[in-house]
Order: structure tokens, then C-alpha cells, then sequence
């Protein structure tokens, strides 16, 4: 009994302690009085760095948005879109789109043929919250990540109440959304199943740069999936879950502004399943997870050549906690994933092995006045002498409001398949990226008497230093991937996260702005005026804020982002300007017993801005959108 | 007596037609002329291609020459350039048109559109011009309305041309696959005379000043990426009357290929682009020269020559993502005159008097 509470205390204290910001509308809203818990804990969270929460309210106010568009609107998330529903990419403190991991039930979804992520093909409403770790550990896997991770949660559907969510958008050009949820179980089985669809002509207009109104073409994406989590509470015999996710995505293609409208299609479609079972007996927890993955790609067009790619990787992790003492725990694991892809522009069939051995030490100290934790990793792909990894940070707090931050982090990124074997011009001989990263940062917290009012005010300095960063460079004829150059990424973060409870009411504000210079240290080519100069696509200046005001049954939410000029050269004399968006969203709630219902009103881009993220590629205007929600409780 | 009046009369006409009228001017120099035009395809997709200028009269380079006289971007993937007539049309590859600008101001008279792929284009009349295609088309255009009037089959990815007298040669050289044929068009007729069976890959095309056609195929494979079934490269010759082959130059070796191919028309000397740099060939020898006459480190992108000051232009994208570069070097001896800075990818080289 002792232990279940004990599993349940990390996540009540991170929550208190960084995102105070679950404003779902509850059931039956009762306001009681605030409770501070003070048992000790340990967390498996990796100290000395700043974990940034989307939280459920978030989701809510969005439920059409992809993973992409809910990130747009963090300012240390860097998002690379060549348009709503087309690809999009992630950057994190200034490193490349394959830096950055996403990760789901301790898995790393990453396509083992390019290494990064499409963050548009991720409907946002299957997650109850997603969290950003910059610099790092995937902190369910201990995977190293140079960039960053962003975990996508959808554990907390598992928690309490029968209900069914059900809800359908339609917007501006095109938008037909449908999402459902059924949740269901008891103290013994849990399951949650999801399915949605999605589908946008994005046939919006923008203006050419001879001042004619177009409508872009051959911009049509559609998408669909489900998700099944089974939850299986086995008592003494331990924990048991399952989660598989499948989602099929088809998009059309469209060109730049100044070239043809596009004839060019892409075809998605992945498989992810993940069992794990865990169980917890005096001082210890034994963990094994197995997963597998596929992923298909195609990529057609009439006048060239299909490009088609099918991969799997299987991933084995067995994990043992042991509690050394009631302030200290040992985590120490062997996970080993084996990856295998075909392809036409592979020439055969290529495969990639890759164990790990790792051990991570938490624990408090001084009265939970200082956390501590240090992960060490030792990683080989059975080619390359193995690699050791580590990492180390502390927690402090400095004064009663006051904590204080810093860690070390040694990582590495595997290149990936295209990296190696693509044809032509693939590269067996390619060597693991390195970083050393280092961050230190401050967060001070305010509490209002009463309790009404919270405040966190952040900031984080950081320097990470990136070595042998492959970049494909032209060759004698063909582009090859080499360990050519250094990347020196540093930078602040810093945000202010302000709550204010009034009545039953309530004002939650948040700010965030980074500042990041990305810059080539390293070049072999004469005469290379890169050297130095910002990475492209890399703006050195964002800014965002975000305000929710709760009335009673009305939520309004405004969320601003500024983003600064960025360079689409890498000599840094081609640039793209700033731009500043706006979104409005209203939420009206209806409950009648055991029936919820939601009205959202939507509107992005306020000020019609005319901007390009992708240099030629123009992003929509004006958008509406209106979505019915009903939420059926038991 | 009357003879010599008419002979005073004469002079005074003659001094009178030498006196500086003041009021004529001096007729102005073309704007774009003495000078190089360097074709700068820009980033695919993402960018603008250009077209950078070099007076060769000051040394001054003028560039992104469409937007700043015509206030738009230029298009993507800013393949060649032509002129003829007065008009400079520029084949604008990923966007699928020419834009047409006076030769003399470089302001646009019109846009070609319509086309596929577009990649190269010869002029053969003022109102006739083939643009070359990877429809694996060649478009008849008239240039009177600026139209495509006709298409006549070619083979793979057509992609440079050579005007021999009432001849067009069409290089096949594959597009996304592989070709090894020249198309050859009777331009009084449109009609197809003759496909000729060449080698892999026919990348340069470029005659003598006694019609003898010279074209370099570069081979299937990629520079030192070897594969099973690469080809080598072959230098040859074509006879314009029968359009038959009459030399055959086979490269020793699988792993490196040539590209490009330009002449020095006096010295009957071939210029191509090889790894390590740039090679020449002195016609009449009996093996192609693979010892770089100017070395570079890695492969030159585009080759040109000036005929007019026999200097040899050659390009270097660095990583096709910054302005690259235009390296000038004197064809006698090799000798690097200067280098200049041009746009993204300077692909190509048109040379004007």
C-alpha cells in the first residue's frame, strides 16, 4: 500500500513544482483548500535541468492541432514547417531536426531512415501532456539525446472514471477533425481506445510576389489511426500494460511560390506496439519492456523516380530499481534495439544492432534541500569501439523560494540509415555525433498567502558543443554524409509562469523567450564563408506568450508568438524576416450531470500576418475553426 | 581649274563629315555587354535561382540581376541561358517557364510557360526557338508570340543542345535514369533524322570551326562511388554530314568520370571538368588527358570558356547553400587569373561581346 503511494508522489511533487497548470475542467469542480505534501521522495528525473510541461488544458484548447502546431507556441521549440499538415521538424537549443526524440511508453519514435520525426503527422488529443527535455536523457529510457526529447503522456487516460470523449472540428479550407476516446475499467483492467481522423484541403490563399492572390495547390493532407492501452493491475504479480498505436497518413505535396504547384505525394503510415510489465517488492522494481516498430514510407511524383522505404525496429529493455536507502536509489538496466529497413534507394537489405548498458544513482539530500542524479551509459553498435556516456546534475535550493540548477551531459546520436546506405552517396564509415552540454539555471517561486496566487520565474544559461555533426556535402559528383564540422550551440531560456485563482475563476499567464546562437566551427572547404555564421533556419531571437482566463464555464485563451529573422543561407546573407502571430480560442461548457459538453471557437493567425517559416513557402492567413466536444462520464 | 574645285569641295565635305557635330552622342555600350552572365541556380525548392553579371570592362559583378531590374523573384532552379534577337531568355527549370528580358536592360518582354522541366533552350530564328525538357520532350516555341507551337520525342532527359548549320544535337543524357543517345532534328522540318548510339551519359556537346561535333559522355556512375555496372567515359566525335561516329576516346577508368566540355576553337583544344579539376585535350591525340591540367580540390560544377580572351570559368557551390564561386584561369598556362563571388550554385556561363 505504502509503495502505490510512494509511485504516485513524484508525479504530484514535479507537478506542483514546475506546471501548476491543469485547469481541465473538472468533473465537479470543488475548490479546497491547498495542501503542501512533504514526504520525501525519490524521482527518477534527471536533476540539474529544466523540464518544460504542455499540459491537458493545452490539448484541450487545440483538440484539431498536431504535435507541430502545439509546439509553435513554446519559445525554446524551434519548428521548421513547410506548411499546415506538410513536414515539419523540430530543433532544441539550437541542434538539427534529428537531434530531437520523441518519445512514447519509454520508446524513442524516431524513423530509423532519416532519424527525426515528422511532428505534423501527431494528432495532439491522443496525449493527456507532453513534456520538453533539452540536452539530455530520455528520461524513460535513459537514450541519450543531443537535442532534446519530447514525451508524449497518455497515461493519465488511464486514471480514474468510466468516459467517453468524443469531438469534431471543421475550420477554414477545408478542416474535418474527429477524435473519440473510450475509457473504461475498474481497480483490476484499464483500457483506453482512441480513433481519429483528420483531413485539410489547405487550399488557403496567399499572395505571390507580384501581388496576385493564389490559392495554393496540390496541398491536400488526410490522416487516420487509433490507439489501444490495455492496463492491467496484477497486485502482487506486478503491473501490466500494452499500448499499440497505428496511424495512416497520405499528403499531397505542393510546391514552392516560385516553382510548379507540385505533383509530388507522400504516404505514412506507422505501427508502434509496446508491452511492458513491472513489479515492485521491498527495496526494488523490476521492469522489462518490448517493443516494435514499423514504418512505411513512399514518396511519389509523376516525373521522378518513387522513393520507398519500410523499416522495423525491435526494442528490449530490462530495468531494476533498488532502493539503497530512504534518500537513494539505483537504477540499472540493459536494453537493446535492433533495427532493419529495405528500400529502393538502399541497396539492400540493412540492418543495425545497438546495445546499452546503463546505471542511474538519485537521491536527496540535506531534508530534500538538494537532489542529485548521475546516469552513466555505455553504448555500441557492434562496429565502433563502445561509448560511454554520462551525465550529472544537481538541484538546490538556494533559499526557501530559490533553486538553483546545473548539469553536465556527454551524449552521442547514432546517424541513420540514409546517413549510411543511401545510394548513391551513403556513407557506412560514419561516426556516432558527440555532444558535451552544460546548463545551469535559476527558478524562483512565489506564493501567494492565500494560496491564490503562484508564480515561477526561470531562466537557463547553456553551452553545448557538437562534434563530428554530419552534414551531407557535395562530393565529385553526388552529395555525401560526412563528420565534416563542430557545432557550438549556447544560449537562454527563460520564462515566467504566473496562476492567479479568484472566486472560481482564474488568470494563468505564461511567457517564454530563448535566445540562441547555433554557429559552423569547423570547415574543410576553402574559401567557406560559412564558417562561424548561424545555422540556417535557426532564428536567434523567440518570444512566446500564452494567457488562459477561466470564468466560471468560459475559458479564453490568447497565445502570441514572435519569432526572430533567420537566415536561409548558410553564409548568412540570405534571411528571412520576423514575423509575430496570434491565436484566439474561446471554450464554453455546458456539464448536465454526466454530460459534458464543449463549444470551442477558434481563431488562428489573428492579424492575417504574411510570413514564411520555409523560405518561398507561404503560411496560411486568417483561420477559423469550431469544434463540438462531448464527454459522456460515468 | 574645275578639277581641282571639285577636289577643295571634296576636303571641305570631308572636313565638314570629321567635324564633331555637337549634338550627336556617342552610341551607348550595351549595359550587358563585354561580360559574362553567370547562371545561378539557387537552393531547389526552397530558393531563388539568379542571374549574377561580370563586367569584364571594370570588374564589377552585378548580381540577382531579374529582381532588382524586374521586382520579382526570378523562379527556381535557374537552369541556362540563351540570347537571341535582342531578347536573353533564362530557362527557369523547377518553375517551369523562360523568362524573356531585353538583351540590352534585362527587363522582362514575356514568359514562356507550359513547359516541363525545362532545361535547355537554342534560338534559331527570331521566331523560332526548341527548349529542351525532362518530358523527355523538346518544345518548338515560337518566339514572335512566346508560345509552344510543337513537341517532337527525344530520348531520356534531354538536356544540352548544339546547332549545326539546319541541324539541332540533342544530348539524352537520362534525367533521373540513364541515357546514351543524341537526337538529332532537322530544323526546317521538326523531324526526328536520326538517333545516334553514343555512350553513357553524353554531358557536353561542342563543335570545331570545321563542323566536326565533339561530345563528352561521362558514363554511368558517380565519382568515387563505384558501383557494379558502371561504364567509363568516352570523348568522341561526330562527322556533321554522315552523323556517324569518327573517334572514339575511351576513359581508362570506372570510378572517375568526366563532365562538361568546352573548346578553345584556335588551338583546337577541348576542355572538361575531372576529378582533381580540369583537363584539356589537344584534338588529334589518340587518349584523353586525365592528369588535371588546373587542379581543384574535388569536382568543378560548371565549365565555361571565353573564347574572346581565352580564359577558362570554372564554378565551385561550396556546400550549395551559400554563394559560390567563379575561378577564372588562363587557358595558355593554367594560370589563376582571379576568382569571383557569384550566387547559390553558379551553374552555367553565357559569354557576351
Amino acid at each position: 500500500m505504502m509503495e502505490r503511494w510512494l509511485m504516485f508522489l513524484p508525479v504530484i511533487q514535479i507537478f506542483s513544482l514546475f506546471e501548476v497548470h491543469s485547469q481541465e475542467p473538472a468533473d465537479t469542480a470543488m475548490n479546497l483548500p491547498p495542501v503542501n505534501i512533504t514526504s520525501k521522495y525519490i524521482s527518477n528525473t534527471v536533476a540539474g535541468k529544466k523540464t518544460d510541461v504542455i499540459d491537458s488544458l493545452r490539448i484541450e484548447m487545440n483538440p484539431s492541432s498536431t504535435l507541430s502546431d502545439l509546439l509553435q507556441m513554446h519559445a525554446a521549440a524551434i519548428v521548421k514547417s513547410y506548411g499546415p499538415g506538410s513536414l515539419s521538424t523540430l530543433s532544441l537549443r539550437g541542434t538539427s531536426a534529428t537531434h530531437t526524440d520523441i518519445s512514447w511508453h519509454g520508446i524513442t519514435l524516431n524513423q530509423v531512415s532519416s532519424g527525426s520525426i515528422d511532428f505534423s503527422l501527431i494528432p495532439s488529443q491522443l496525449f493527456s501532456g507532453m513534456s520538453i527535455n533539452r540536452n539530455g536523457y530520455n528520461e524513460d529510457n535513459y537514450r541519450p539525446a543531443v537535442g532534446g526529447v519530447v514525451t508524449l503522456d497518455n497515461r493519465n487516460n488511464y486514471y480514474p472514471h468510466n468516459n467517453i470523449l468524443t469531438s469534431l472540428t471543421t475550420g477554414s479550407h477545408g478542416l474535418l477533425s474527429h477524435f473519440t476516446r473510450v475509457n473504461a475499467g475498474n481497480s483490476f483492467i484499464r483500457t483506453s481506445t482512441s480513433i481519429y481522423f483528420q483531413e485539410n484541403k489547405n487550399n488557403y490563399t496567399y499572395t505571390d510576389y507580384s501581388g496576385k492572390e493564389k490559392n495554393l495547390e496540390n496541398a491536400m493532407v488526410t490522416g487516420s489511426g487509433f490507439m489501444q492501452d490495455i492496463y492491467l493491475d496484477l497486485e502482487r504479480s506486478g503491473k501490466f500494460s500494452y499500448s499499440v498505436w497505428y496511424q495512416d497518413n497520405q499528403r499531397e505535396v505542393p510546391g514552392s511560390m516560385i516553382s510548379n504547384p507540385g505533383t509530388s505525394e507522400r504516404f505514412d503510415k506507422s505501427l508502434r506496439s509496446v508491452m511492458e510489465w513491472e513489479k515492485t517488492g521491498g527495496n526494488y522494481t523490476i521492469m522489462a519492456r518490448q517493443a516494435y516498430i514499423i514504418d512505411w514510407f513512399r514518396y511519389s511524383d509523376i516525373y521522378i523516380p518513387s522513393s520507398l522505404i519500410n523499416s522495423k525496429v525491435y526494442l528490449s529493455t530490462l530495468q531494476l530499481t533498488k532502493k539503497i536507502s530512504k534518500n537513494f536509489r539505483l537504477n540499472s538496466g540493459l536494453s537493446n534495439e535492433f533495427s532493419k529497413a529495405t528500400g529502393n534507394n538502399y541497396e539492400m537489405n540493412r540492418d543495425r544492432n545497438i546495445s546499452s548498458l546503463y546505471a542511474s544513482f538519485t537521491g536527496q539530500m540535506f531534508e530534500g534541500r538538494l537532489n542529485t542524479s548521475t546516469i552513466a551509459r555505455i553504448e555500441t553498435d557492434f562496429i565502433h569501439d563502445p561509448v560511454m556516456l554520462y551525465s550529472a546534475g544537481l538541484t538546490g535550493k538556494i533559499l526557501p523560494k530559490l533553486q538553483s540548477r546545473i548539469s553536465f551531459t556527454r551524449t552521442i546520436h547514432q546517424p541513420s540509415f540514409n546517413d549510411l546506405y543511401w545510394v548513391p552517396g551513403g556513407n557506412p564509415g560514419l561516426k556516432p555525433e558527440k555532444a558535451v552540454s552544460a546548463e545551469t539555471g535559476l527558478d524562483y517561486y512565489i506564493h501567494g498567502k492565500t494560496g491564490k496566487f503562484t508564480s515561477v520565474l526561470s531562466a537557463t544559461m547553456f553551452s553545448s558543443s557538437i562534434s563530428d555533426w554530419i552534414q551531407w556535402i557535395p562530393g565529385e559528383g553526388f552529395w555525401s554524409p560526412e563528420n565534416v564540422t563542430r557545432v557550438w550551440s549556447r544560449g537562454i531560456e527563460s520564462s515566467c509562469n504566473i496562476d492567479i485563482k479568484f472566486n472560481s475563476h482564474s488568470l494563468a499567464l505564461k511567457i517564454g523567450y530563448s535566445y540562441i546562437l547555433s554557429t559552423n566551427e569547423e570547415s574543410t572547404m576553402a574559401n567557406d564563408e560559412a564558417l562561424n555564421k548561424q545555422l540556417i533556419y535557426l532564428p536567434n531571437h523567440k518570444a512566446t506568450v500564452q494567457t488562459d482566463l477561466q470564468l466560471k464555464k468560459w475559458i479564453f485563451s490568447a497565445g502570441s508568438q514572435f519569432t526572430g529573422k533567420s537566415y536561409v543561407s548558410s553564409d548568412n546573407k540570405y534571411f528571412l524576416p520576423d514575423y509575430f502571430i496570434m491565436d484566439l480560442t474561446i471554450n464554453r461548457e455546458i456539464i448536465d450531470k454526466k454530460i459534458k459538453l464543449n463549444l470551442l471557437a477558434g481563431i488562428s493567425n489573428l492579424f492575417n500576418e504574411k510570413y514564411q517559416v520555409v523560405q518561398h513557402y507561404p503560411m496560411p492567413g486568417r483561420e477559423f475553426r469550431l469544434t463540438l466536444m462531448c464527454k459522456l462520464l460515468n | 581649274m574645275k578639277k581641282f574645285s571639285i577636289a577643295i569641295c571634296i576636303c571641305l565635305f570631308a572636313f565638314t563629315a570629321c567635324k564633331k557635330d555637337e549634338n550627336e552622342t556617342p552610341a551607348p555600350l550595351p549595359k550587358y555587354g563585354n561580360g559574362v552572365f553567370i547562371i545561378n541556380e539557387g537552393v531547389f525548392q526552397s530558393g531563388t535561382g539568379t542571374v549574377s553579371f561580370y563586367n569584364k570592362s571594370n570588374n564589377v559583378v552585378e548580381h540577382d540581376l531579374f529582381q532588382q531590374i524586374n521586382g520579382i523573384p526570378l523562379g527556381n532552379v535557374a537552369q541556362s541561358l540563351t540570347q537571341y534577337g535582342g531578347r536573353t531568355y533564362i530557362v527557369v527549370n523547377n518553375s517551369n517557364k523562360i523568362e524573356v528580358v531585353g538583351a540590352a536592360d534585362f527587363k522582362s518582354v514575356g514568359t514562356i510557360d507550359g513547359l516541363v522541366s525545362p532545361r535547355y533552350m537554342t534560338a534559331v530564328s527570331g521566331s523560332k526557338g526548341y527548349v529542351s525538357g525532362w518530358d523527355n520532350k523538346v518544345s518548338i516555341i515560337n518566339l514572335a508570340t512566346l508560345q509552344i507551337s510543337g513537341y517532337i520525342d527525344a530520348g531520356t532527359g534531354p538536356e544540352k543542345m548544339l546547332l549545326r548549320d539546319d541541324y539541332l544535337f540533342v544530348l539524352n543524357q537520362g534525367g533521373f535514369d540513364i541515357d546514351s543517345t543524341i537526337t538529332v532534328i532537322n530544323t526546317l522540318t521538326d523531324a526526328v533524322v536520326k538517333t545516334i548510339q553514343v555512350f553513357h551519359k553524353p554531358t557536353g556537346i561542342t563543335a570545331q570551326d570545321d563542323g566536326t561535333i565533339w561530345v563528352m559522355c561521362s558514363g554511368r556512375g558517380w565519382n568515387g562511388f563505384p558501383q557494379p555496372g558502371d561504364t567509363p567515359g568516352h570523348l568522341i566525335s561526330i562527322d556533321p554530314q554522315s552523323l556517324e561516329l569518327e573517334t572514339d576516346l575511351v576513359f581508362p577508368d570506372t570510378d572517375y568520370h568526366p563532365e562538361k566540355l568546352v573548346i578553345d576553337k584556335t588551338s583546337n583544344t577541348l576542355y572538361y571538368n575531372y576529378p582533381g579539376g580540369i583537363c584539356r585535350h589537344e584534338i588529334g591525340e589518340s587518349t584523353p588527358d586525365v592528369t588535371p591540367f588546373i587542379s581543384h580540390a574535388g569536382l568543378f560544377y560548371a565549365l565555361g570558356y571565353d573564347p574572346k580572351d581565352k580564359v577558362i570559368y570554372a564554378s565551385d557551390p561550396l556546400n550549395y547553400n551559400q554563394d559560390g564561386w567563379v575561378y577564372r584561369y588562363r587557358a595558355s598556362d593554367a594560370a589563376k587569373i582571379d576568382s569571383i563571388r557569384a550566387g547559390i550554385i553558379p551553374g552555367e556561363f553565357w559569354f557576351v561581346d
